[in-house]
């Protein structure tokens, strides 16, 4: 209980930093920060990571969706890409890119993207700086706490009960289209010089900004990501209970998953106390769970594992649990027991207060604040600034 | 190991991981603006270059203020004409680039033009320059001598380097003429920041133009005349007294109808070489540009030189600093406690940074003169230094107080640079004005931008000071604001703005150099001298 009033505390002091203070005290900043405090202490309290974790994400990417569209209008009037967008180096970068610029950036020095280098939230090396960090802490937890594009399939996936299509059974072909498509993306990419990726198959275009219409070729670039936004981000995720894009599609996602070993939380499967009931496959949204993964023992989800916590809410034996990458080899040397465990006083105490689920969630949760603060509290104003004219306009 | 000890190292390991994660992240937001620049200075990052153009050629500066043509010339008196609308500041050629992703046509020749200013809030159409650039290939075989259409623009071209293709653009419509007089193709021209910038997009799809690709060369001529739809060309005219359909300050009828012509030099005498009694035009001289980027071609520093320069920099610093020290002992000692003697002693407190002496001093005479504006903006100031070495909430608590005393301060001061310029305020009050901006602005580039988004609001405060400062006379300490303008566009990411603002700090540096520095004050000497370091270092002089 102590441990968890103190971290409360602790992520009151920095939503009030992040989201109060630098949103300069406003009654949108106060609300946003109090959803953030609340969501935060229901995590604590309950113990339920991946429904919280749910709501905030899709909160925050509604909201970037209206701020971020808020933005574009004001300022260019539409949510068209101008040909100036292009031609000054004005197209807000994005994470989703990151892994298509590196092998052109190694051979030629260069970014193959039209993003403004430095000086803006959405500037290039301010990604990257981002994209670094997330990758040594929270690892590919990114795609789960601070992905404002993740956070609208979350919501999707998350509508019905039960999926109505079950995939468990393909988890690893899945996974392995994923792995192939970011190959193909990177080498489209070298071969074109540009991000094929974000000409032809983002669908997050739909709720940000896409070229302008102006001949066949962009006529069929907007079918593709219309088409891909309805199926990959709406329908799948509806039908499937997943989150389809961020698992089949998304080239940030997959080079996420490559490099989640550098991270410092991980998620483990107690094999001794797992049962097999498979709970923790079926609402995996990311396909990191399958029966391999679960005969084989092999203590560990699949590589594509973005810890949103759904396995470790569901397990009914507590087998899964989150856990402290550099702690490995004290688990490796004291199979089937946490090394905390044990009787004692000051050993009840020190497991509760290094309780890995706690500490990675403090951590990813202010991840996601500080990613979401600026542009959450933006939307918010937008949204009740709207609210407030219609209903004025409606008194009048 | 025992398990006393693998238990510590275990909890270690878990703490360690809690902090080190927890800091990391924090960090990483809160100082990202130092972040950013660190691993750039390593990356150097740079984009694709057919993604935007092709790679820079070369670009040419042209001087600022010189929109008066001849010398003389005076905008028309119709309202969508700002100020600096017509004052060419740049002009960048880029390589020819095929086969450049996310574009219309593929293949293309991008050249750009930058203005003082963009096009102001009468303007309700881009329609208020007529931009025409005459290009002469060498070894292209014979040229033109004429302009596109006859007494349009009244300018001659330079015999030996006569034009084979001129581009015409007026608004959002551009076409490339070819020596005849035959239009070759349509030009995709493109405004950003409200028209500052315009963007010219060759289409090298044509085979009489794809020569463009092989071309090493080319020697450019670019005039800006004010627009008119009715007159010969596009280019409206110009007469001895400026009216709604034409502009001022002719002084004769051959005066050249371009307010501003490319040249690295002085323009003025180009355009003013028309002779009326043998009717003559003016002779204008091209500017040459390579058509591929120097990419052997390094700026050199003269270390020697700025150790030098740095050297008897510190010198005069030492010694002013020893002077002010003095003077304020000596006002601290003598002082009368009259209002002269305080506001000096603040200022020089302010100046020789002993906070705690200026924070009582600026705190009593704001009590004497409530509404005095300077006084306001050193409260500011002082409030926000507060901020340094605080801890990161109280930090910005300071920082966020700190701005409401300097916007108040400026607020105060709004509408002084309108008046300076028509001559209806006093020196005291133009003070004013540049002492609350030079405090907002000295505070919005030291704060962190990715926290307080400040620098653009910075750079234009030293750009409008720079621009007080030279009402008032003092080329130098504009020179100056346009250096710390320019810092804070980089730190706003905005790079070519930067660099404008650099050259235009160099060429006034430069022209105060060439006139003599012997009668300089030391106060002068020291910023000319910081200056010149500065400048030194970036390759500029």
């Amino acid at each position: 209980m102590a441990v968890k009033s103190l971290l409360t505390a602790l992520m009151t002091l920095l939503v009030y930093f992040f989201t109060i203070s630098l949103g300069n005290g406003s009654v949108y900043s106060w609300i946003y920060g109090l959803f953030l405090i609340g969501i935060f202490a229901a995590i604590m309290y309950t113990g339920k990571v991946h429904t919280y974790r749910r709501v905030f994400q899709f909160v925050f990417a509604l909201l970037f969706t209206v701020a971020f569209i808020g933005n574009l209008y004001d300022e260019r009037g539409s949510m068209a890409m101008t040909a100036n967008t292009f031609t000054e180096s004005e197209v807000p970068f994005c994470h989703l890119v990151i892994p298509l610029v590196f092998i052109p950036y190694v051979l030629t020095q260069t970014v193959v993207f039209p993003a403004r280098i430095l000086g803006h939230y959405a500037s290039i090396i301010s990604l990257l700086v981002i994209w670094f960090v997330a990758t040594i802490t929270i690892g590919r937890g990114w795609c789960s706490w601070a992905c404002f594009y993740g956070g609208i399939e979350d919501g999707f996936s998350g509508m019905r009960k039960k999926p109505l299509v079950k995939t468990v059974a393909k988890n690893r072909e899945i996974r392995a289209f994923h792995f192939a498509v970011l190959v193909f993306l990177i080498l489209m990419t070298l071969a074109f010089m540009s991000s094929i990726y974000c000409q032809w198959f983002c669908p997050f275009k739909l709720i940000t900004e896409f070229p302008q219409l102006v001949d066949i070729p962009t006529l069929i670039g907007t079918f593709v990501f219309m088409s891909l936004f309805f199926l990959m981000v709406v329908i799948l995720p509806l039908l499937t209970k997943k989150r389809t894009q961020c698992s089949m599609l998304c080239p940030f996602g997959a080079m996420q998953s490559l490099l989640d070993k550098m991270s410092m939380y991980r998620v483990v499967i107690d094999t001794e106390r797992c049962t097999g009931c498979m709970k923790c496959a079926e609402v995996c949204p990311f396909f990191a769970i399958d029966r391999e993964t679960i005969l084989e023992n092999k203590g560990h989800p699949e590589i594509t594992c973005a810890k949103c916590g759904a396995c470790v809410d569901v397990c009914p034996q507590q087998a899964i649990r989150f856990d402290f990458s550099l702690t490995k080899h004290f688990r490796e040397k004291n199979p089937g027991k946490a090394f905390l465990d044990g009787p004692g006083r000051l050993t009840k105490i020190l497991r509760e207060f290094i309780e890995p689920k706690y500490f990675f969630v403090f951590s990813a949760f202010t991840f996601g604040v500080v990613i979401s603060s600026g542009l959450a509290v933006n939307g918010l104003q937008r949204i009740a600034e709207a609210l407030i004219s219609a209903f004025n306009l409606g008194g009048m | 190991m025992t398990v006393g000890k693998k238990r510590c190292l275990y909890i270690a390991l878990a703490l360690g991981t809690f902090l080190v994660s927890t800091a990391t992240i924090f960090s990483s937001f809160y100082f990202s603006g130092s972040l950013q620049r660190m691993v750039n200075s390593v990356l150097k990052l740079e984009i694709y270059p057919p993604l935007i153009g092709g790679p820079v050629a070369h670009t040419v500066y042209d001087p600022m203020k010189d929109d008066t043509g001849c010398g003389t010339l005076v905008y028309p008196a119709n309202r969508q004409f700002a100020e600096g609308n017509l004052d060419l500041v740049s002009y960048t050629v880029r390589e020819p680039v095929f086969q450049a992703p996310w574009q219309d046509v593929p293949e293309f020749w991008q050249l750009e033009l930058e203005f003082r200013t963009g096009f102001c809030e009468h303007s309700d159409t881009v329609r208020n320059r007529t931009i025409y650039i005459y290009l002469h290939i060498p070894g292209f075989g014979e040229g033109s001598l004429e302009t596109l259409y006859e007494r349009s623009e009244l300018v001659s071209f330079d015999p030996g380097y006569p034009w084979h293709f001129a581009l015409a653009v007026t608004g959002d419509n551009g076409v490339i003429y070819n020596r005849d007089g035959d239009r070759v193709d349509v030009l995709n021209v493109l405004y950003s920041n409200n028209g500052k910038k315009v963007f010219v997009k060759v289409p090298l799809t044509k085979k009489e133009l794809q020569r463009f690709y092989t071309i090493d060369l080319i020697r450019h001529y670019v005039l800006v005349a004010a627009h008119s739809p009715l007159d010969t060309g596009g280019v409206l005219p110009v007469a001895k007294r400026k009216t709604r359909t034409a502009g001022g300050g002719a002084r004769s009828r051959l005066t050249p109808r371009v307010y501003d012509l490319l040249s690295e030099g002085n323009q003025s005498d180009m355009l003013s070489s028309w002779n009326d009694s043998t009717f003559e035009l003016a002779r204008i001289e091209p500017v040459e540009i390579p058509m591929r980027k120097n990419r052997d071609a390094a700026f050199v520093v003269d270390h020697e030189k700025i150790e030098a320069l740095e050297a008897e920099r510190n010198t005069i610093a030492e010694k002013l600093r020893t002077e002010k020290k003095n003077r304020l002992d000596e006002l601290r000692r003598n002082g009368t406690g009259a209002l002269n003697d305080m506001k000096e002693l603040a200022q020089l407190a302010f100046d020789l940074g002993d906070v705690i002496l200026a924070e009582k001093l600026v705190e009593e005479l704001r009590v004497l003169e409530p509404e005095n504006p300077v006084w306001i903006a050193y409260t500011g100031s002082l409030e926000s230094m507060k901020g340094d070495g605080a801890p990161v909430v109280a930090a910005i608590e300071a920082v966020q107080t700190g701005y409401r005393y300097l916007d108040d301060a400026v607020a105060r001061t709004d509408g002084t640079l309108e008046k300076a310029e028509n001559g209806s305020i006093d020196q005291a009050a133009i003070d004013q004005r540049t002492t609350a901006l030079m405090n907002r602005a000295g505070t919005s580039k030291s704060v962190p931008n990715e926290v307080f988004i400040k620098a653009l609001q910075g750079a234009h405060d030293y750009l409008e000071a720079a621009e007080l400062f030279r009402l008032s006379g003092s080329e130098l300490a504009s020179a100056s604001c346009y250096l710390d303008a320019a810092e804070c566009f980089a730190l706003d990411g905005q790079t070519g703005e930067a660099a404008l603002w650099k050259r235009e700090a160099a060429r006034l540096v430069s022209d105060c150099l060439a006139s003599g520095t012997e009668n300089l004050g030391e106060a002068d000497n020291l910023l000319l001298l910081d200056l010149q370091i500065a400048l030194m270092r970036e390759g500029l002089l």
